[in-house]
């Protein structure tokens, strides 16, 4: 005799409710004679066993090719900006009178790192995620996390992990702020812990 | 000039709306008042005024089940265990209605007082889906009110289906699951049915 809370009850008494639910739902729904929509089509297509996979691939390649090549246009820009702001504002400085070793600190240290860090991280962060939230509000991303689900499964890790991955490559730090959407703190650790695996765009490209 | 607010002369109710995560819930109570949209993980408020009665809505977080574990979910579950709301809005997605059917036989064992609300009933028709509400309705003994929070369409039904059920002037029986012999037994035997059910599901049932 099995104790009680015992699993035994909870799973009759879950199947129960879940039978009892599927009676009800299939007498009271019917399936008319409606228009089968495109996006059904599109979603058994992008879900499907065959074309899910390659499809996602070609998806996400895209997204970074769009990314990688995209921001070194921009980041061109902002860099001779920079440096032209760079030489200015030396210039301003020596008017000033400033003793040089300030200059050297203000010029060389501060704007200099500055300069650099939105430069390269602006423009691939810029075009990552627009564009990652356009797949979003397609209803690609849920997509993803389903196709992925079985793979992350496997690993011990949670389905949606493959979302905070993907959302690491725009940034890590999204991507791990992103990681309190799953509910186990077990497995929300792990994505915590695995996400610097997808490098940040910015952090991979070649520059 | 400044609207004067509307008097409650006939007292406050308290009203919540619990349901699936992503059902509309949140949309519904933005179209009474004016509140946000997005994932809901707390509770929120607001209040719309019918018949003389000051109705106080309450927004739970979404969840698929009472014997559910998550944080969110177990905040949605105090508050329909503790029973504060003279009514309770089930909003279930009527494109996926089965899944949401679960819940509703859920509150059932928890409260009489509850309204089932088929939301997204525009995207059920685009789908060709054909929902018997009156037959639903008959099956499980709680009203049932079909909407679409984005239009507005079907608010005034469930405003009054509220009122009515709030207010004590219907009375929905929910019909019980059967659980099977083994089960129903344990549940004859405890304390009240509810008492039974909780003790047999215990605190987190799927985490061990
Ligand atoms: N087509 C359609 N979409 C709807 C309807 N009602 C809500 N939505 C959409 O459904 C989504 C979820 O709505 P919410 O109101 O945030 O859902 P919720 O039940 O509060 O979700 P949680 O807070 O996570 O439990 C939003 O994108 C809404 O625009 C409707 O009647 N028809
Ligand atoms: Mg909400």
């Amino acid at each position: 005799m099995e104790g009680i809370g015992s699993r035994h009850y909870q799973d009759r008494i879950m199947a129960a409710l879940y039978q009892r639910a599927k009676t009800v739902a299939s007498r009271y729904v019917r399936t008319g004679a409606g228009e089968h929509p495109l996006t059904l089509k599109l979603d058994a297509l992008l879900t499907s066993k065959r074309w899910g996979y390659p499809l996602m691939l070609l998806l996400l390649v895209l997204v970074f090719w769009i990314t990688l090549v995209g921001a070194d246009y921009p980041s061109g820009l902002l860099a001779l900006f920079f440096s032209w702001a760079e030489n200015s504002l030396g210039h301003l400085l020596q008017m000033g009178g400033l003793p040089s070793e300030l200059q050297d600190f203000l010029i060389s240290g501060v704007f200099r790192t500055a300069a650099w860090v939105v430069a390269v991280m602006l423009p691939p962060m810029a075009i990552f995620f627009p564009l990652f939230t356009f797949l979003e509000d397609l209803g690609y991303l849920p997509r993803v996390a389903f196709n992925l689900d079985n793979f992350f499964k496997r690993a011990g890790a949670h389905g949606k992990q493959a979302l905070t991955m993907a959302m690491g490559f725009g940034c890590n730090t999204a991507g791990v702020i992103g990681c309190r959407m799953i509910d186990s703190p077990w497995e929300r650790l792990i994505a915590i812990l695995t996400n610097n695996f997808s490098p940040a765009t910015a952090a991979i490209r070649p520059s | 000039m400044k609207r004067l607010r509307p008097f409650p002369v006939r007292g406050n109710l308290l009203v919540a709306l619990a349901g699936n995560p992503n059902g509309g819930k949140s949309t519904l109570l933005r179209q009474h008042t004016g509140n946000w949209p997005g994932k809901t993980v707390a509770l929120a408020w607001g209040e719309f005024f019918y018949q003389g009665y000051r109705v106080n809505l309450v927004d739970l977080p979404g969840t698929y089940s009472l014997w559910a574990c998550l944080p969110e979910e177990e905040v949605a579950r105090d508050f329909i265990f503790s029973q504060k709301a003279q009514a309770l809005v089930i909003v279930a997605d009527a494109t996926c209605l089965e899944r949401s059917l679960n819940l509703v036989f859920q509150i059932g064992e928890v409260t009489s007082r509850s309204i089932l609300c088929l939301n997204c009933m525009d995207e059920a028709r685009r789908r060709g889906l054909i929902i018997d509400e009156e037959g639903l309705s008959r099956e499980l003994e709680i009203p049932v009110v079909p909407t679409v929070a984005l239009t507005g369409e079907g608010l005034e039904a469930l405003k009054k289906a509220i009122v009515e059920v709030a207010t004590g002037r219907l009375k929905p029986c929910p019909q019980k699951v059967y659980y099977g012999e083994e089960v129903e037994e344990i549940l004859s035997r405890a304390s009240s049915r509810w008492e039974g059910l909780k003790a047999l599901m215990g605190g987190c049932p799927w985490r061990g």
